[in-house]
């Protein structure tokens, strides 16, 4: 450890802070060296047989070195003392997919080995995150969904070039956000009703905009550079442009995390759950309407993402994609978090595998308030395939017949789902299973065009 | 029988998931301190009866060594060659040369795998802080190793009297350079309330 002193570690990120130095003890290695090569060394002498010595002399020498290396370095908290590694990430937030660089940064001219525990949905590289290197071991962390990781605690053993001594230490845990991917929808921006004061949606009121609406005769207050003079030129009579005024309106995202449902087994690797597709659904409904410079809410019936207040613009986006990416997977008491109110012609998404009765109450309520509603199911296309029925039962990993029939449950399921799903659709409210950016674009024009249609009242 | 079969394909699957990197150093470390035991037998491992048991025994410590880099089967190897040589007497300048540096390359190799579990992987900078600390060790040692032999060599005798200062020194080198501790503690837990007297 010629030349020890702090660890160097690169600026930015994120870093655990600065431990106490560490101390270094004799290795099996050094034991063997010494043992080896006092007692040939002994018997060398005894025995007169310098060839003995010669034999072993490299394995003293090299004991020696360590030795000396150990007392003559520079800048050591003490002779048998080592500072304290150093773990860094490259960020503390990061995509849904993103790829961070973990890295151990030790005194310079020593060697670390870093073990780092394996995470649900991380990979790492090398693969099964542990390597040694000289002065700073680096891996790197793909994660492939969203939440909240904690990268540690890290296992490092530090020891001198020769690995004649060392010492070990525990660094981290260090948090990582990891945002819920929002993917760009392919849908228009056009909403049914426009509620707000100024933004990029045309409404149906007469006022100041950018939209022709009509040409008609000049009248008193018109604004004079409305005048129309190619239509006043060959009329005689001043005409004025009217136009649709352009205003924004509220986007109310209701998330039901009560439920978790995974894929069945029988999926493809990384298959989504109801609650991956209802956060990276929110994220890209958000992000789309937020761009066209709509308030966007968020409401969450669980308890897994908790409410985000209105707002607009680049600061909404990342309020709600942290929210959305510290939901935890623990599911709560079951107790539906009731919306009360919500201002009429909102456009309210509500992203619910429809599954329990609160949260279907819950869509009649704002219907019934005069809210737009749209559902989005996240439910897994693998659960509730009839398709993947096969007529024998499951096997268990123990290659014994399973007693549980969850796919054929799954089925019954869905099909008693159904009924909900067409009811909700005669009044008026559109149900889209979530197949991404393209999803919402039809429900959105369908929803503008039912707007006008009738709708059954039960009486 | 099943219990056999699930130990047999654990260990092949413990096997699959070693690194390459780690496959080097500790076969490595094997092939050296094979090629000692054969420096010893005059080259011929399986030439008498002594040979073969030397042979035998020298790679089933290798084999335990190998597995296991941090554990003492290596020390006891080397004892086996230093007993072997000390009964076989001398092999003569360069074989002694030789084997002293055979076993110094299988202990460096040994002590770099014992730095990381064997799934991990050794990058390149370990290697050469470890080639850099061990290449002076051992140029020093065959240096002067050759001196020594050819002190011998040239008929210098040690002296009687300096038997005893001699195995003085040994036993003071051995008392300085010999661990005071045990192994290395268990990691400490971060979460563990700290000893303000520590």
């Amino acid at each position: 450890m010629s030349g020890s002193a702090q660890p160097r570690v690169p600026s930015g990120g994120v870093r655990t802070p600065a431990g106490p130095p560490l101390r270094l003890r004799p290795t099996p290695a050094h034991t063997r060296a010494v043992v080896a090569g006092g007692g040939a060394g002994a018997i060398a002498v005894l025995a007169g047989r310098p060839d003995l010595l010669v034999v072993v002399l490299p394995l003293l020498v090299w004991a020696l070195l360590a030795h000396a290396a150990l007392l003559l370095r520079a800048g050591a908290p003490g002779p048998m003392a080592e500072p304290a590694p150093v773990l860094r990430l490259g960020t503390d937030r990061l995509p849904e997919g993103g790829t961070v660089r973990a890295s151990v940064h030790v005194a310079p001219g020593t060697v670390a080995g870093v073990v780092l525990p394996p995470r649900a949905h991380a990979y790492t590289t090398p693969r099964y995150a542990t390597a040694a290197d000289a002065d700073a071991v680096s891996l790197s962390l793909t994660v492939r969904r969203w939440g909240n990781y904690r990268i540690g605690p890290v296992h490092v053993q530090v020891a001198d070039a020769a690995g004649a001594f060392r010492a070990q230490s525990v660094l981290g845990p260090l948090d990582l956000q990891v945002t819920p991917d929002s993917p760009i929808l392919e849908a228009p921006v056009d909403v049914p009703s426009v509620i707000g004061i100024s933004g990029a949606h045309i409404s149906r009121r007469r006022g100041p905009g950018t939209a022709l609406a009509d040409v008609r005769p000049f009248q008193a207050g018109d604004r004079l550079h409305r005048i129309n003079w190619r239509v006043t030129s060959r009329t005689g009579t001043m005409h004025t442009n009217a136009t649709f005024s352009e205003q924004d309106t509220d986007v109310l995202l209701v998330t039901d995390t009560l439920v978790d449902i995974p894929p069945l087994p029988s999926a493809p690797p990384e298959s989504p759950s109801s609650l991956d597709v209802t956060v990276r659904a929110s994220a890209a409904v958000a992000r789309h309407y937020l761009a066209a410079g709509d308030r966007v809410a968020l409401h969450d019936l669980g308890h897994l993402i908790g409410p985000v207040r209105a707002g607009t613009g680049p600061r909404q986006l990342r309020v709600l994609t942290d929210a959305l990416s510290r939901a935890t997977r623990e599911i709560g008491s079951g107790r539906a978090v009731r919306l009360r109110t919500v201002r009429t012609g909102t456009l309210t998404v509500v992203f619910s595998p429809l599954l329990s009765e609160p949260v279907i109450a819950q869509v009649g309520d704002l219907v019934a308030q005069g809210a737009d509603v749209i559902v989005v199911d996240p439910l897994p296309l693998s659960v509730g395939d009839a398709s993947a029925l096969h007529g024998r039962p499951e096997r268990r990993p123990d290659g014994r017949a399973s007693d549980r029939f969850w796919a054929e449950a799954w089925v019954m399921r869905r099909l008693l789902r159904e009924q909900i799903v067409r009811e909700l659709r005669e009044r008026g409210v559109p149900v889209t299973a979530w197949e991404g950016p393209a999803s919402l674009a039809p429900v959105v024009l369908s929803l503008m065009a039912a707007g006008s249609a009738p709708r059954i009242r039960r009486s | 029988m099943r219990s056999l079969v699930e130990g047999v394909a654990q260990a092949i699957a413990d096997l699959r998931i070693v690194d390459p990197s780690q496959w080097a150093l500790r076969l490595g470390a094997l092939a050296a301190l094979l090629l000692a035991a054969a420096l010893v037998t005059g080259m011929a491992p399986f030439g008498s009866p002594q040979a073969v048991l030397l042979t035998l025994v020298v790679l089933l410590l290798g084999l335990l060594q190998t597995a296991r880099p941090d554990a003492d089967a290596g020390l006891v190897a080397f004892c086996v060659l230093v007993i072997a040589v000390v009964i076989a007497g001398p092999l003569g300048a360069g074989a002694t040369l030789a084997l002293a540096a055979l076993l110094m390359v299988s202990h460096a190799l040994w002590a770099l795998a014992a730095s990381v579990p064997a799934h991990g992987v050794v990058r390149r900078g370990a290697l050469a802080a470890t080639v850099r600390r061990a290449l002076p060790a051992l140029g020093i040692g065959l240096v002067a190793g050759a001196g020594l032999l050819a002190l011998a060599g040239a008929g210098a005798a040690v002296p009687a009297w300096l038997m005893i200062p001699g195995v003085v020194a040994v036993v003071v080198l051995l008392v300085l350079l010999l661990p005071r501790d045990g192994a290395p503690p268990a990691p400490r837990d971060p979460t563990a309330p700290r000893d303000p007297a520590a």
